[in-house]
């Protein structure tokens, strides 16, 4: 039996240790968001130096050249846009896979993870093609019906997996009390995979919020251009701007961090305990 | 029991049919392309049936970029679970920089692609010159980008640094959804932490094992933009995986018909690693 | 009812993104893309500055430095094709050979000077508009050479004094940039393959497969250069790219530098009151053989096939001919005119000054790298980078360098 002083030892160690590991893992972005507020000089020549004044030349320029906030809005919406439709069909499909695990379903599985592993590049120019026939290029929403598909087999895979975390006894006594197939999905499956469902809102708000070569490909005009290619509009394979880079760079990740954030109390354990018991 | 069958489609058809017009038809031009001698932008392309295949046989960069990228797997897909399963347990115990924590390891994720290995390169150049002049130890005189040794494991650090929060997120709501009771079932009978871990939390991950190694699998395979900002494959050839091998055989050197078989290939034998992996694992995975 | 309430609100959404971007256009529309992303504002001023005088054009202009290769590619597969795009010229354009428009008969032809001629012409045809001239060759830092009474080698001799003198002085003589493999591919353009006696024929047999790298003399000799330049470098010359070398070589921990006049913009922002000067890669004591190789970067195509391609053709006529535009081109592109009679006073960048004065003399050598084959310049720098290892012997280089050439013309 442990005595309480080691225990107590054990706890503050697991803090400190937790506080250091943190701030090394935020440390690159450190760099980055300091950097953002120093000269292109000082940038190449004190990288790791704490600016000892804030010039804000670089963030001016690159809120006005960039567009920000309309390129901050085509984000979002799409983000949005893609992460609901995303979700909800994925869910649907992941569910129904997992509950009817017949033949058929689990080729459909196999085949949804396929597109999972093929690098973006080798199949862009088909899927560009196939884009531009159904006449959706330089087109917002085209460009957020191509993200579905591509991100939605790893949401599939994911509710598939979860769901069975979920007892069927809770639906089969839904159905006896007559609820129909959707009801019984969105009423009673569904909120109990919530935790599930805020990491896979994370994960594809940051996919949509990162995504270049998407964009970079369907995306023509400046009034539909999202963050990531306005970021990268200052680098490139030769020449980098990195005073303009860094601080767009800076501009584009608050918002997600600031709703990652935000998202923290879905992660919180308890929140779905005790839902089951009933 | 009849009305299950239209229901089934209804909740699997849009994603599948999605799927199949944005994926499936551009795999299968992809496979078209394979067997063709195509620059990419040629109007007419000549027909070469397997042409390509033979002499992706031959080629040792290929065979060179798969043992990179089977190493690489290995190293990432192992040591990327297990700490990401550590951090996650860490993450979720009653400690006060809980949050904090949570939030730091998920943030190296908000970085894109390119912009990562720009950043890092900074930080092995100028970052360990700076670490050396105030601690002068031999830890920071490493060269790490422009040994072939160094740069594998320059790129594991990096992709380690940022594939850690994202499978910890998958981790976390594992364990957020085996039910507390189970725990402390075990606990009145008498099970202490590590027997609790083995047999009922782990059991109860699968689910999330099953994501994580499926994923971390395939993104190993995939690793591209990190490769090309942080050493684009070099120096010389040493650094250069499977994805950044297809790349550049596609758009570097106009050779889309090989470049496309080179795909094909690198779709298969992922394909054939993943399905045994799942397979093994989904029978490992607890119904309720 | 959340249920209800998120599907409505995707429902207003997907409306008004639809009736946003269902607006009429009437006005002609015009995509231009290019790489250069250091002329962004540029291409932003010239757009402007022809919609203001034709209003009903519009035109998408787009600086892509990162994938426009793959877009490219993409759109012309698709059928999209853009009105103006950009490529490096040479064999680099004979890739997108099916969407060239000739433009032999364009006025502007006629008032771009001899030198650039080469670089835009496909089969007899002239099918493009050069940009600017660049120059490459061994960048010096003049005021560490005033310091230490060095003046401007000419030869090899005179250059390996230099390094002699400037290490006894404690300074690191050269700053080389090997990370970059497309730079190596560029050093071995300039100090070897470009000495190669008339070029144009060795390029020729190259590819009818009648020459070879292997046994080459002056590609070999290209190796002595490199291990000079190892010799007298900086620690560690795989691990400094384009930042890592500007930086060393602005901050003076290095007294010159192969690299070529764009690093001005990356130098200046450092150090603005560099005294910088270029002089030719030094192969030899034959001052011939040691010469800036100058040439065209970037060419202007019309794309054959796309909806409003006599409007780009005007465009590019008009860049020849509009005195706001010339303006545009001469201060905030900052190019080394390719067009008879537009005066150069270098003031924009002082490394292009020697080499704009060769360049009127003749005497300068034309880019090598662009008549490779499309990827070729990368592999071959790769391989340079595996001899600087150790793992590649000068003869193994070469003879790899003609498997590769051989499997990329296959």
């Amino acid at each position: 039996m442990r005595s309480k002083t080691q225990k107590w030892i054990r706890h503050i160690l697991l803090e400190l240790l937790g506080l250091l590991a943190a701030l090394l893992m935020i440390m690159p972005v450190y760099v980055v968001v300091i950097n953002a507020f120093k000269p292109f000089k000082k940038i190449l020549t004190n990288t790791f130096a704490f600016p000892d004044s804030f010039y804000l030349d670089s963030l001016l320029y690159v809120w006005d050249s960039m567009n920000y906030l309309t390129i901050l809005k085509n984000t979002i919406l799409s983000a949005i846009v893609v992460v609901v439709v995303a979700v909800v069909l994925s869910a649907m499909c992941g569910y129904k896979l997992s509950r009817v695990d017949d033949r058929k379903s689990k080729v459909f599985i196999v085949c949804l993870l396929a597109s999972m592993i093929i690098p973006f590049q080798s199949i862009m120019l088909p899927v560009y093609q196939v884009v531009h026939r159904l006449g959706q290029s330089d087109n917002l929403l085209g460009y957020m019906i191509t993200l579905v598909p591509l991100y939605a087999p790893f949401a599939v895979f994911v509710y598939h997996g979860f769901v069975k975390t979920v007892p069927r006894a809770l639906e089969e006594s839904a159905i006896i009390d007559g609820c129909g197939p959707f009801r019984v999905f969105f009423q009673i499956v569904f909120p109990l995979m919530s935790s599930t469902t805020a990491s896979i809102v994370v994960l594809f708000t940051l996919w949509v919020w990162n995504d270049y070569t998407l964009p970079s490909l369907l995306l023509r005009s400046a009034q539909n251009k999202t963050l990531t290619t306005a970021v990268y509009s200052f680098f490139s394979s030769y020449y980098t701007r990195w005073d303009y880079g860094i601080a767009s760079l800076t501009l584009a990740i608050m918002p997600i961090t600031l709703f990652f954030i935000f998202m923290q109390k879905y992660f919180v354990s308890g929140m779905v305990a005790g839902a089951i018991k009933g | 029991m009849k009305e299950k069958k239209y229901v089934y489609w209804v909740f699997v058809l849009p994603v599948l049919a999605l799927y199949i017009i944005y994926f499936i038809i551009p795999v299968g031009m992809c496979a078209y392309y394979s067997l063709l001698d195509w620059n990419g932008v040629n109007k007419s392309p000549t027909f070469i049936g397997i042409n390509n295949y033979i002499r992706l046989f031959q080629d040792k960069d290929y065979f060179q970029a798969m043992w990179f990228s089977a190493r690489y797997a290995i190293f990432s897909v192992i040591l990327g679970n297990v700490l990401a399963i550590f951090v996650a347990l860490w993450v979720n115990s009653k400690l006060r920089v809980r949050n904090m924590m949570r939030t730091c390891f998920f943030l190296p994720n908000i970085i894109s692609g390119i912009v990562v290995g720009f950043v890092w390169v900074f930080i092995f150049n100028q970052g360990t010159k700076a670490l050396y002049s105030a601690i002068p130890i031999g830890l920071f005189q490493i060269k790490w980008l422009s040994d072939p040794t160094n740069a594998f494991y320059a790129i594991l650090m990096v992709s380690l640094w940022q594939s850690v929060g994202y499978y910890m997120l998958i981790y976390l709501s594992g364990l957020n959804s085996i039910d507390a009771a189970y725990q402390e079932a075990a606990a009145i009978d008498g099970a202490n932490g590590l027997a609790r871990f083995r047999y009922i939390t782990l059991p109860l991950l699968m689910p999330s094992i099953t994501i994580n190694l499926f994923m971390s699998t395939a993104n190993a395979f995939r690793l591209f933009d990190m490769n090309v900002s942080l050493t684009n494959g070099g120096p010389g050839k040493s650094t250069v995986a499977l994805a950044l091998d297809v790349y550049t055989e596609l758009f570097s050197n106009s050779k889309m018909g090989y470049g496309s078989a080179k795909a094909m290939i690198l779709l298969l034998i992922v394909m054939i690693i993943t399905l045994f992996q799942v397979g093994y694992t989904k029978k490992r995975e607890v119904d309720l | 009812m959340l249920k209800r309430i998120s599907l409505f609100l995707v429902a207003v959404l997907i409306c008004g993104i639809i009736g946003t971007s269902a607006i009429a256009d009437e006005s002609k529309d015009v995509a231009w893309m290019q790489f250069q992303i250091e002329a962004a504002e540029a291409v932003s001023q010239l757009t402007e500055l022809y919609m203001e005088q034709h209003p009903d054009v519009k035109i998408t202009a787009e600086v892509n430095g990162t994938n426009l290769t793959e877009v490219l590619k993409a759109m012309f597969t698709a059928g999209d094709v853009p009105e103006i795009f950009m490529t490096e010229g040479y064999n680099n354009m004979k890739t997108y050979a099916d969407y060239l428009t000739d433009l032999s008969d364009q006025p502007f032809v006629d008032q771009l000077v001899d030198a650039s001629l080469n670089c835009i012409t496909l089969d007899g045809k002239i099918v493009g508009l050069p940009v600017t001239f660049q120059s490459e060759g061994i960048l010096y830092n003049k005021a560490i050479f005033e310091q230490y009474g060095l003046t401007e080698p000419t030869t090899l001799t005179e250059l390996k004094a230099v390094c002699e003198a400037l290490k006894a002085q404690g300074v690191t003589p050269f700053v080389n940039e090997f990370k970059d493999d497309w730079l190596l591919g560029q050093f071995l353009a300039c100090g070897g393959y470009a000495t190669i006696p008339d070029t144009a024929s060795f390029t020729d047999g190259l590819y009818a497969g009648t020459a070879t790298f292997a046994g080459n003399e002056q590609m070999l000799r290209s190796f002595e250069i490199l291990d000079l330049m190892l010799q007298y470098g900086q620690d560690d010359p795989l691990s400094y790219g384009w930042n890592e070398a500007c930086t060393a070589f602005a901050l003076g921990e290095g007294a010159m530098m192969f690299e070529g006049d764009w690093v001005w913009d990356t130098l200046k922002s450092i150090d603005p009151e560099l005294q910088l000067g270029m002089i030719g890669t030094i192969v030899s004591d034959d001052v011939s053989e040691n010469r800036m190789a100058v040439d065209v970067n970037g060419v202007w195509h019309v794309g054959k096939g796309s909806a409003n391609a006599d409007i780009a053709i005007d465009i590019l006529n008009w860049l020849a001919t509009d005195e706001g535009a010339k303006e545009i081109l001469l201060n905030t592109y900052k190019v080394i005119p390719v067009f008879k009679g537009w005066e150069y006073d270098g003031s924009s960048n002082p490394l292009c000054i020697a080499p704009y004065a060769a360049m009127q003399d003749g005497n300068v050598f034309s880019w090598p790298w662009p008549t490779w084959p499309d990827g070729f310049r990368g592999e071959a720098g790769k391989l340079y980078q595996e001899y600087i290892l150790g793992n590649l012997t000068a003869a193994d280089v070469l003879a790899q360098m003609d498997t590769i050439w051989a499997d990329l013309t296959k």
